[in-house]
């Protein structure tokens, strides 16, 4: 495979915690780039979030995200650049709207839709500056066949993607691209045509791909990685 | 002779939903309407009572669930079911992602998103108990686009979207239909204060293949068509409304 140098830049993550921002992570620092991530503390509290630093084989807390202003940002260690945006972030209730309550739609649009907003606006003052910047939002294929009818999870991932066709227009003359991923999570291995389901690693090449110059004309995109299943 | 049809349109008391109560309520529906404006919406059962007309109103803020529930709840003791719901109570604060603030994000997805999600969820088990209903979203080809009003403003309209595919993904073969109307560049109040001057108008109608803005009875006849049996093979739709303005231009 082609080996990318990503050497001086610095990707952030939203959510180093499951099994893709694990991926994501292992693939980017294999790449030689800097990576700041977030990460829970508290299992039982899906809103509280850590901020991590990771370069190379060494990692350190940097402390808690405070959505309300961006200065924890100003304590990252001699960093004064952020290149890529990774919002990997999601969770989802697995029930149908009657089942649902107010709370956890609530819990669903905070973390799949208002902590990514609320980041991307801190750190975009930052890429603007640099007049360089990719971001990437991982959606779903939840938001093209509503996936196994979770109203909340289906809802949080058609309004990202249109927030990421807004970010586009508004940041691509500041030359940040902004593109999503679309995975057909809830697809069973039958429905799908190349017979099985994605692997975390393909995902996290994708978005790889995405962020580097071999993708500098992309943007406003969703890519679906679903298998050849939607062909929408 | 066929039962009256019951129909409520939230957010019916200006532009897009008042003109569909009109227009039912002219055809001897029974319309239920709510909405945030509490004069507009007196105003406008008194309006249509002076032709003769009838329609009941409850104030009704989509924002918060325990309201939503109430009304549907006092709907349904009225009026027996819910046979189509139109959704049509929204909000438009057009700034750019640099002006944008966290409340105005917040506050946006509530009442455009959330709202809706509250009164699907509310209307839902009623539909279901008559094994059949249909909803009707006034969506926005925003959620397309990713114009017209903001990130705020495309993120909340796009929400709708996969918020009706969830629904028609579980509930289709239990009778729900469920669509939405996505209008662009219809003249309501809410194109007034986008483009607040005859010239902004004007250089917006330009960009209009068909040459020329909307009117009411343009979503009135969609929502008309989609509320229809004429259209009872079509699930889980976006129905642009906007001169071809989205994929023309
Ligand atoms: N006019 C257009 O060109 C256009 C284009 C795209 C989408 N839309 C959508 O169509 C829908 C109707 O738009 P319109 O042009 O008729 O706008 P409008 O402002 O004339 O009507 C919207 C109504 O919603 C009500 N409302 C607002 N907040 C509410 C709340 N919290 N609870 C209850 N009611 C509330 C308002 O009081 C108002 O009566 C909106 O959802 C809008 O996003 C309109």
């Amino acid at each position: 495979m082609i080996q990318f140098d990503l050497q001086n830049k610095v990707v952030f993550v939203f959510d180093g915690d499951h099994q893709v921002g694990k991926e994501i992570i292992r693939l980017y620092t294999e790449a030689g780039a800097k990576i700041l991530f977030l990460s829970r503390t508290a299992p039982e509290d899906e809103s509280i979030f850590i901020l991590k630093y990771k370069d190379g084989s060494s990692s350190n807390d940097i402390g808690p995200v405070n959505l309300e202003n961006s200065s924890f940002l100003q304590g990252l260690p001699d960093l004064h650049q952020i290149d890529i945006i990774i919002n990997n972030l999601e969770t989802d209730t697995g029930k149908e709207i009657i089942d649902i309550t107010p709370e956890e739609w609530e819990n669903v649009m905070f973390i799949n839709l208002d902590v990514p907003f609320q980041l991307i606006k801190m750190i975009t003052p930052l890429m603007e500056k640099q007049n360089d910047g990719v971001i990437i939002n991982v959606s779903s294929t939840s938001a093209i066949d509503g996936g196994n009818g979770d109203t909340a999870y289906a809802a949080s991932k058609s309004a990202l993607e249109s927030m990421n066709k807004a970010l586009s227009r508004e940041l691509a003359s500041s030359n940040i691209r902004v593109n999503a991923v679309s995975v057909g999570k809830y697809d069973t291995s039958d429905s799908i045509p190349l017979g099985r389901k994605v692997t975390a690693s393909e995902i996290a090449n994708i978005i790889l791909m995405l962020t580097t110059p071999m993708a500098s004309y992309m943007n406003g995109q969703t890519i679906l990685l679903d298998g050849g299943k939607t062909l929408a | 002779m066929e039962r009256k049809k019951a129909i409520l349109v939230i957010g019916g008391a200006a532009g897009i939903g008042k003109d569909y109560v009109k227009n039912r309520a002219a055809r001897g529906d029974s319309v239920i309407f709510t909405d945030l404006n509490k004069e507009a919406g007196e105003a406008l059962v008194n309006e249509l009572a002076l032709k003769g007309k009838e329609a009941t109103f409850f104030q009704h803020d989509v924002t918060d669930w325990e309201n939503t529930k109430g009304i549907i709840n006092k709907v349904i003791k009225q009026f027996g079911r819910i046979d189509t719901l139109v959704h049509s109570a929204g909000i438009t604060v057009s700034k750019s992602f640099e002006e944008l603030t966290f409340p105005t994000w917040k506050k946006t997805i509530s009442v455009n998103l959330t709202g809706l999600f509250y009164a699907v969820k509310a209307v839902i088990p009623e539909m279901l108990h008559h094994k059949g209903g249909n909803i009707i979203i006034i969506g926005s080809g925003s959620a397309i686009t990713g114009t017209g009003g903001g990130v705020h403003y495309a993120a909340s309209k796009g929400g709708a979207f996969g918020l009706m595919r969830a629904i028609a993904s579980k509930y289709s073969h239990l009778g729900i239909k469920i669509n939405l109307v996505a209008p662009r560049v219809i003249q309501t109040e809410m194109l007034d204060r986008l483009y607040p001057t005859e010239e902004s108008l004007e250089k917006l109608v330009q960009k209009i293949p068909v040459r020329k803005i909307g009117t009411l009875s343009d979503t009135t006849n969609a929502i008309n068509f989609l509320a229809s049996k004429e259209s009872d093979f079509i699930q889980g739709q976006v129905l642009l409304i906007d001169g071809g303005r989205t994929f023309l231009s």
